[in-house]
């Protein structure tokens, strides 16, 4: 039988110099973390950390925003309903043939569910394109969490300004920054050695480009934007999202509220930042496949800004690529239905209500 | 959950060391190892809640056998059949879980059937908390242990930091320790010593393991498809999965042995540089230590010496005597330990390759006894051994990590140049990120940090890191010889272990290969 050992018998290390030595491991540790915030890097070298996964757009965007000198009139800031859906160059020809002057689109959405994004997005916009005049930001049913992209894309200061009650994601943010700095410091040194650039890359996509069409992922698989889903495969994934969903329609409860703090705090960081600079945010719903109608926070929305909900397009099987998402085939209804919707707030006459410009 | 994540070092590593010592210090010092256990079943539920059922019950059906053999201590045949209901219950059960539908599978899908089996998820840490509690009751069957209540029992094998994949403790040298009640004096220093420990293991896992695992991986994925590695390739792949997997699973055991320090508890040692071994036999006696002494203990010497006394009575000659005494136990139980890795040709062309390794050993040692008494070995013959041995263990290593024993051949293929040299023209590429010029690099440092520097225990060797360590400390000095002092400085330069393994996190780490066996 091994020999009893009893660790806390023994003192090898005075009992008040073992307090004061785990003291300065967590002082040095914290101290690390913080030095890591500091570390300097190439925004540019940021936005392009996601070119293999399927959020590879997120450097389009940030092109499309700091070294295309194209106005942006009307941007389109969401998840992939509104990049599947809106074709920005569709809607800019009908605007202008509308509006008899040029009209600039920018469908600058990212797929993935995460309203932080949408504020960062909005935020690098409204800051580097004063012309613009309209977001349209997309609304889902329930969207209560952090953006995937987010973390990868922040500044370390809205990382940890976050909002931190019961915010499941603060922390794993958090944490994920002194890895993220340290790599990005190293990589704005050797870009070439990482394969990114410090300078605007010549393979950009252009102003017109066009999320609707179809495209190849990173990872070699094609996004078909013609793809019909079938009909019974359609219903089954709608009804699941329904279930998903809780089946009927509540209004979310103060708890849940509580529980889930990203999409009500940073959709209203959004509407002010964008206030600030006199853009009008208008709410976009684009409906899944036979959604029940306000199945979402709507009130809420509508406290904030105009919300158009395009409902009387859920019924036709023939225009999902799947049950949350409209094919090539529904463009068209939708960039005439946006048209009509969005006119008015593009009136050269026309100021936000609540701006002073 | 894992060592590994942010969740266990930012939230239930705190919590349970901050709750256990709350609980320890105050009068419901009593709810200590309840609260031990809870943890534990929180740890294992947050990755396979489906299986806490089996644990909890194998836990409550193997004490309700060690009560009944130890009731029956006096009377030979009932201990005796109630030791071998609990040993063949709980063989029974791990075969069954972890091989059955392996076996079922491969009947069905020879017959053109479905494997109904299919969707069988192996119990996480079954051949971990089965084997303990094998040798639990072969323990209280030998006298060697005696009971202490069921909640011990129960925290002992549930026990958090060794729960996944060990290091696999007995009872004998865990249980006394559980029952002690943790005192302020030695807390902070048992808190030092074990954050200390658990960051270098931190460090081993997500900078060294999971760095070289980013040229392993995609290597192994492309042989599976078909590919066929050149001569540098082939033994760059098989190097650096020894690397990756030695890093991986010491440090695993670090942070084993660290968590449980922080608690205030020593684990036996489970690797102890194996990687400088100069026989196949020593390597076995430093890498995965305690399987090792599992199977040496419960397997092999059960056996061997029915073996030898069956030799004996029949007056066998020496070499006839020796085959069947050592060399047949010998093979059998590196073939168990490669079977034990789980339903795969590859675990038994592993381990049937350590049986031949280790037979060749005891053959050799055997045959040059008389002359090796007489002359020590010279400079050159140690480095010879050591590096015979090196290459015997990495080649073992390919079959455990490929796919098929297929993907296997492809490789030891191009180890024997079969496929060429495999030479790049393209140095670009050579020496970019993922290029096979970093393998390289971390090729040579990772072997320089194996041959050079002393392990984690080594470094800790002033706080008694692990159960007999008055034995180990003895054993094999490295080159550079350092141990921690607690000093400001040498707990700043700690911090940074943990730093870096904490922050390497979020690259993206991996499973620990261990949580799959």
């Amino acid at each position: 039988m091994t020999a009893e050992i009893n660790t806390f018998e023994e003192e090898f290390i005075p009992r008040r110099r073992a307090w004061l030595l785990l003291a300065l491991f967590a002082i040095c540790f914290i101290s690390y973390c913080v030095l890591t915030y500091l570390l300097p890097h190439n925004r540019y070298v940021r936005y392009q950390q996601l070119a293999d996964s399927d959020l590879f757009r997120s450097r389009w965007v940030y092109e499309r925003i700091h070294y295309d000198k194209t106005p942006i009139d009307v941007a389109i800031i969401g998840s992939s309903r509104l990049e599947t859906s809106v074709s920005a160059p569709t809607l800019e020809r009908e605007l202008s043939e509308q509006l008899g002057r040029p009209i600039h689109v920018a469908n600058l959405a990212i797929p993935e569910e995460g309203r932080n994004l949408h504020y960062l997005v909005a935020r690098e916009l409204v800051e580097n394109h004063p012309e613009t005049r309209v977001i349209l930001l997309s609304v889902v049913e329930r969207a209560d969490v952090s953006h995937p992209a987010f973390r990868y894309l922040a500044n370390p200061v809205d990382l940890l300004r976050a909002p931190l009650f019961i915010n499941h994601y603060y922390f794993l943010d958090a944490a994920f920054l002194p890895y993220r700095q340290m790599s990005y410091f190293v990589q704005t040194l050797f870009p070439a050695w990482f394969g990114v650039s410090r300078a605007f890359r010549k393979d950009y996509m252009g102003t017109g480009f066009d999320t609707t069409y179809s495209f190849y992922l990173p990872s070699g698989k094609l996004v078909d934007r013609y793809h019909v889903m079938p009909q019974d495969k359609l219903e089954a994934n709608s009804r699941q999202m329904i279930n998903e969903l809780g089946g009927t329609w509540r209004q979310p409860s103060r708890w849940q509220a509580l529980n889930f703090p990203l999409e009500q705090e940073y959709t209203k960081r959004l509407v002010d930042v964008a206030k600030k600079h006199c853009v009008e945010v208008i709410f976009v719903r684009l409906p899944f496949y036979r959604s029940p109608p306000h199945m979402y926070d709507e009130a809420f929305y509508r406290d904030l800004g105009p919300l158009l909900d395009a409902e009387q397009l859920n019924n036709n099987p023939q225009t999902y690529g799947d049950a949350g998402h409209f094919n090539r085939y529904e463009i068209d209804l939708v960039s005439a239905w946006l048209k009509e919707s969005i006119n008015p707030y593009l009136s050269p006459l026309k100021t936000p209500a609540s701006c002073s410009k | 959950m894992s060592f590994n994540s942010i969740i266990f070092v930012m939230v239930f590593l705190p919590f349970s060391v901050l709750g256990y010592y709350l609980l320890s210090l105050t009068p419901l010092h009593r709810l200590r190892l309840p609260f031990l256990i809870l943890m534990s079943l929180i740890f294992y539920g947050r990755v396979q809640m489906s299986y806490i059922p089996l644990l909890l019950g194998s836990i409550v059906a193997n004490y309700l056998i060690a009560t009944m053999i130890a009731r029956n201590m006096a009377h030979e045949r009932a201990k005796r059949f109630w030791l071998a209901l609990g040993v063949i219950g709980n063989a029974g059960a791990l075969i069954s879980l972890k091989y059955l539908s392996a076996v079922v599978g491969a009947i069905f899908e020879t017959l053109g059937h479905t494997n109904l089996l299919a969707n069988i998820v192996i119990p996480l840490a079954i051949s971990f908390y089965t084997f303990q509690q094998i040798s639990f009751l072969v323990d209280v069957a030998r006298g060697r242990v005696e009971l202490a209540g069921i909640v011990r029992f129960m925290s002992f094998v549930a026990f958090f930091p060794t729960l996944f994949a060990g290091p696999i403790t007995l009872y004998s040298e865990m249980g006394s320790q559980l029952g002690i009640r943790p005192q302020r004096k030695g807390m902070a220093q048992n808190l030092l010593t074990g954050l200390i420990i658990f960051s270098l293991g931190l460090f081993k896992k997500t900078v060294l393991a999971d760095t070289i695992g980013l040229w392993v991986d995609p290597i192994f994925a492309t042989v599976h498809q078909g590919n066929v590695p050149g001569f540098f390739l082939g033994w760059g792949s098989a190097l650096s999965y020894t690397l990756q997997i030695y890093f991986d699973f010491s440090g695993y055991s670090d942070m084993a042995i660290g968590v449980a320090r922080m608690l205030g508890l020593v684990l036996p040692l489970n690797f102890f540089s194996p990687l400088r071994s100069t026989s196949i036999s020593e390597i076995w006696r430093r890498w995965h230590m305690t399987l090792g002494r599992f199977v040496r203990v419960y397997i092999y010497h059960p056996i061997s010496i029915p073996l030898a006394r069956f030799a004996a009575e029949k007056g066998y000659g020496k070499w006839m005597a020796m085959a069947i005494s050592t060399f047949v136990p010998t093979f059998f139980s590196m073939l168990i330990i490669g079977m034990w890795h789980g339903p795969s040709w590859t675990y038994v062309v592993f381990g049937t390759m350590h049986g031949i390794f280790m037979v060749t050993n005891e053959l050799y040692l055997s045959l040059t006894r008389r002359k090796r008494h007489k002359k020590r070995d010279s400079r050159t013959a140690i480095f010879c051994y050591g590096l015979l041995t090196l290459i015997a263990f990495v080649s073992a290593e390919v079959p455990f990590r490929s796919e098929t024993v297929g993907d296997a051949l492809r490789i030891f293929g191009g180890m024997a140049g079969l496929h060429g040299l495999g030479l790049t023209h393209n140095w670009t590429k050579f020496f970019s990120p993922s290029g096979n010029g970093i393998m390289l690099l971390f090729i040579v440092l990772g072997f320089l940090i194996v041959y050079l520097l002393p392990n984690t225990e080594q470094i800790m060797d002033k706080v008694h890191p692990a159960l007999e360590w008055e034995k180990w400390r003895i054993v094999d000095a490295s080159r550079l010889r350092f141990t921690f002092r607690f000093t400001p400085t040498w707990v700043v330069v700690a911090s940074l272990a943990l730093f870096f393994g904490f922050a390497f996190i979020s690259r993206g780490t991996t499973k620990f290969i261990y949580f799959q066996f």
